[in-house]
């Protein structure tokens, strides 16, 4: 818990001063925070982005799994790419429809294997670093509290892509997919 | 129309996905599925007869439509077939997903089954998942009839302390009272990148000690037969290749056969 604790100080401590001059939007260097709740990057991840013109918008995450959840202590560094696909409006809210891909990093499990790691270099391959493909939702309200949102994500990641594809007559990758729900703060 | 595409594929995902913290997790439901297998092979061995056979597979890694064939293989022969050994690498990675895949299909077995541990199943925290999902002891044996088989982890590279455990190897067959005594382990025992000559002569001249008749292992994905000291020697294959080893016993001896599924 005392690394969750530094790495969200530190964390905070880089990215907060980076999204004050709230009346420079043009040169601000985030545009969002958000809070993640699974999504294969935590238990609990936050993380800042940034929109690039209306269609895409980068996202850096901070996760951390506790032991107690993970059966290990897990931390992980990730970058969302979301692609807005359309939006629509119901009952009173607003609903942006995304796709994108995570890539995230996990620290200290670079391939090593837990009770020992006397193999020779690159035996085996990079295995600490994954994808996530994802579709997402986000919705908000169309009048007050416009600046928060809420989004449900739901992906596949690219061991159960890969396996898919190699073995699509036996394998149905829904049974593997993997759920995340967040929120999120828009500084404007 | 397409907004509606979008929207029963995210409910699909919805109904089918699970929160998952991260796939990198080790804390896995116990399953115990050797003592399980154990406790099966031990429950039919009196309605078998001396005369018995054991299907081994191997290395099936992320080749599950391979797998699905030779568990249906399995299957259709359930009255031949006494039992399944598999010689470790049922994952690539040793992530729980991957334990999870291949679990699928195993659990579709229709006779009792059991899994040495591999290299690549050591990966990661797969040594956690291992424990959990199969058995808390890497090294373990089992007698059929007139044959013991012992099962231990040889994968030197991923684990500490002195692997393979000799001596429990030792123990064992000191302690065996059986016509035939097969070893089976993940690693071929004569891999000279993975141990020194005076590892690969110890454990020869264990096996040559106490008249091992067989030795089997995975790892490499090419079937292969030979000898290892006095002992004959298998190397399963991958069910990639469309082949799996069926190993018939009797009093007599040991013959395996290489075959189609």
């Amino acid at each position: 818990m005392n690394i969750l604790i530094f790495n969200l100080l530190v964390f905070l401590f880089i990215t907060l001063p980076l999204t004050s001059h709230a009346n420079e939007a043009q040169y601000r260097f985030a545009d969002h925070v958000k809070f993640q709740y699974a999504g294969e990057i935590g238990t609990i991840a936050t993380g800042i982005g940034k929109n690039f013109g209306s269609f895409y918008s980068l996202d850096f995450f901070y996760g951390y799994v506790p032991e107690a959840i993970g059966g290990t202590e897990i931390e992980t560094f990730s970058l969302k790419n979301d692609f807005k696909l359309f939006n629509s409006n119901f009952f009173k809210t607003s609903q942006d429809y995304y796709f994108g891909v995570n890539i995230y990093h996990v620290t200290s499990l670079r391939y090593q294997t837990s009770r020992g790691r006397s193999f020779p270099d690159e035996y085996y391959r990079l295995g600490s670093v994954r994808a996530l493909f994802y579709l997402g939702i986000d919705i908000r309200s169309n009048k007050k509290y416009r600046n928060h949102s809420g989004f449900f994500e739901a992906g596949i990641n690219d061991i159960v892509l890969t396996n898919y594809i190699n073995n699509s007559d036996v394998i149905n990758p829904l049974d593997y997919a993997s759920l995340a729900l967040g929120y999120k703060f828009d500084f404007n | 129309m397409s907004k509606w595409i979008y929207f029963i594929f995210i409910c699909c995902f919805f109904a089918c996905g699970k929160f998952v913290h991260s796939p990198y997790a080790s804390k896995v439901s116990s399953k115990k599925l050797n003592s399980k297998g154990l406790k099966k092979i031990a429950a039919i061995e009196a309605s078998h007869s001396d005369n018995f056979k054991v299907a081994v597979i191997s290395d099936t890694h992320d080749y599950y439509s391979d797998l699905d064939k030779q568990v249906k293989y399995i299957n259709d022969r359930k009255n031949e077939i006494a039992f399944v050994l598999h010689t470790g690498d049922s994952t690539n990675l040793g992530l729980q997903v991957e334990f999870d895949m291949f679990l699928e299909f195993i659990d579709k077995l229709k006779v009792p089954f059991v899994m040495v541990i591999g290299n690549h199943d050591m990966l990661t925290n797969g040594v956690d998942i291992y424990k959990k999902y199969f058995s808390s002891k890497l090294n373990f044996s089992f007698s059929f009839k007139q044959t013991k088989f012992i099962l231990f982890n040889n994968n030197n590279w991923e684990s500490t302390g002195e692997i393979p455990n000799l001596n429990f190897v030792e123990k064992e067959l000191q302690a065996s009272s059986a016509t035939h005594n097969i070893l089976l382990a993940h690693v071929q025992p004569d891999d000279d990148h993975r141990y020194s000559q005076r590892e690969i002569d110890d454990m020869k001249a264990l096996v040559d000690a106490h008249g091992v008749k067989l030795f089997i292992n995975g790892h490499n994905h090419n079937y292969g037969a030979g000898t290892f000291g006095s002992a004959k020697r298998i190397t399963v294959g991958s069910p990639v290749k469309g082949k799996i080893v069926i190993l018939s016993i009797t009093n007599a001896g040991i013959t395996s056969e290489h075959l189609d599924f």
